[in-house]
C-alpha cells in the first residue's frame, strides 16, 4: 500500500471507528434510559400492590414489567455484563414464582429488580465517580 | 461506553505518562506512544476474547479508543514541535566531544555500565574513541567516532564506488518476480539465459535467485536438484560453490 492509499484508509479507519464509538456512546444509553422508568415504576407499583395483598392488580402489574424485560433481554446482554443480566433475570423469575403463590416476600425481589435495573442504568450514565 | 471511554482515556495517560518518565532504558525500539498502545491493547483483548460473560463490546470499545488515541498522537506529533516532543522525548547527548555527561546520563537513568555495554554493541570499547554519543528517543544509541577511528571511507580514500542500488530476488521458491526483473531492467528471456549459462534448465529448479549491485547472479538450488550455490556474474563468467 503507497503512502497515500495508507494515509487515506487510515483517515477512513479513524472517521468509522469514531463514529462506531459514538453510536456506542449513544445507543445503549438512549434504551436504558427509556427502560429505566418503565421496569423500576412498574417494580415499586407492583411491590404496593403486593403490601397491599392484592395479588391479581400485582400479577398483572408484574407480568407487563416481566414482558418489558424480556423484550430487551437480548439487547441488554449485548450490551451489559452477562451475569448482571442473568441476574436480573432469575430475579424476575423468582418474583413471578412468589407472586403466583402470592408470597408477601415477592416484595424483596421487587426491590432486588428496581436496584439491579437502576445499577444497570447507572453504568451507562456519566458520572465523575464513575471513572474512578 | 462512554464511561468506559474515559477510562480507557485515563488508563493511557496514565501508562503514558509512567512509561516516559521511567526513561529511555524501559523503550526498545518503540516510541513511548507506540508502546503504549501494545503493552494495553493485547490485555484489552484478552477479557471479552476468554471470558464469555463479558460483551465483545467491552473489548471493542477500548480498542478502538486506543486506535484513535493512538492516531491523534501520532498526528499532533506530526504537526508540531511542542508535541513531538511531549509524545517522544527528545534525543539527550551522553557523550559530548569525547566527555561523557553526568547530568545527562543520571536525565536519562542511564548508568556508565549500561553506555559501556551500549558502546560494546556498536563494536566500541573504549569511550576514549567517542566524539558523541546520543540516546535517541527509541532508547537506540547513535555514536560519532573521532576522526582517527572512524572507518575509511571510498571518497576518502578516493577509490570508486559502485552504484548503490538494493539486490533484487528473481526467482524465490522456483516462481519469477517479473516485478523485480523489469525494476532491473530485464526481461525473462534474458533471466532464462543466465540460467541456462548457469546449467539450469528451469526456474522451477530454483530455490532463490538474486541480482545484487555489482551484477551479479547468486543462485541455489533446491536440494532436491543439487543445492549448490552459485554465483554469476552476468557480465562476465559464473563460478559455483558447493554446499
Amino acid at each position: 500500500m503507497n503512502g497515500k492509499k495508507f494515509v487515506c484508509a487510515n483517515l477512513i479507519a479513524c472517521a468509522l471507528a469514531a463514529a462506531f464509538l459514538l453510536f456506542l456512546f449513544l445507543y445503549p444509553h438512549f434504551v436504558i434510559r427509556r427502560l429505566t422508568p418503565r421496569l423500576r415504576q412498574g417494580a415499586e407499583e407492583a411491590k404496593t400492590y403486593v403490601l397491599s395483598e392484592e395479588w391479581e392488580e400485582a400479577e398483572h402489574v408484574f407480568s407487563e414489567v416481566w414482558e418489558a424485560f424480556k423484550e430487551k433481554k437480548a439487547f441488554l446482554k449485548m450490551f451489559f455484563n452477562h451475569e448482571d443480566v442473568d441476574e436480573l433475570s432469575v430475579a424476575f423469575d423468582t418474583c413471578g414464582a412468589m407472586i403466583s403463590v402470592k408470597e408477601p416476600q415477592a416484595r424483596a425481589e421487587l426491590a432486588r429488580i428496581a436496584n439491579i435495573v437502576q445499577y444497570l442504568y447507572e453504568i451507562e450514565a456519566f458520572r465523575w465517580y464513575s471513572l474512578i | 461506553m462512554l464511561v468506559l471511554f474515559l477510562r480507557v482515556v485515563l488508563l493511557y495517560l496514565l501508562v503514558f505518562v509512567a512509561l516516559r518518565l521511567t526513561g529511555k532504558r524501559q523503550l526498545s525500539d518503540l516510541q513511548p506512544f507506540d508502546l503504549v498502545i501494545t503493552l494495553l491493547i493485547a490485555e484489552l483483548a484478552l477479557e471479552p476474547a476468554t471470558n464469555t460473560g463479558v460483551p465483545l463490546f467491552y473489548g471493542i470499545v477500548p480498542i478502538l479508543t486506543l486506535f484513535l488515541l493512538q492516531n491523534l498522537v501520532a498526528y499532533l506529533s506530526l504537526k508540531s514541535e511542542g508535541v513531538r516532543k511531549i509524545a517522544c522525548g527528545q534525543s539527550i547527548v551522553l557523550i559530548s566531544k569525547g566527555v561523557v555527561e553526568e547530568a545527562a546520563l543520571r536525565s536519562a537513568r542511564y548508568t556508565l555500565s549500561d553506555l559501556m555495554e551500549q558502546l560494546r554493541s556498536k563494536d566500541v570499547f573504549s569511550v576514549d574513541e567517542v566524539a558523541y554519543a546520543i540516546l535517541e528517543t527509541n532508547g537506540e544509541l547513535s555514536v560519532l567516532l573521532k576522526g582517527a577511528k572512524q572507518k575509511p571511507t571510498c571518497e576518502l580514500l578516493h577509490i570508486p564506488a559502485g552504484e548503490s542500488t538494493l539486490p533484487l530476488m528473481l526467482i524465490q521458491d522456483g516462481q519469477v518476480h517479473h516485478g523485480a526483473l523489469k525494476r532491473a531492467g530485464y526481461n525473462e528471456t534474458w533471466l532464462k539465459k543466465q540460467l541456462q549459462k548457469a546449467g539450469i534448465l528451469s526456474e522451477r529448479d530454483v530455490f532463490f535467485a538474486f541480482l545484487t549491485d555489482n551484477s551479479m547472479l547468486h543462485i541455489q538450488r533446491y536440494r532436491s536438484r543439487g543445492g549448490n550455490v552459485i554465483f554469476f556474474d552476468t557480465k562476465g563468467g559464473g563460478k559455483e560453490r558447493d554446499t
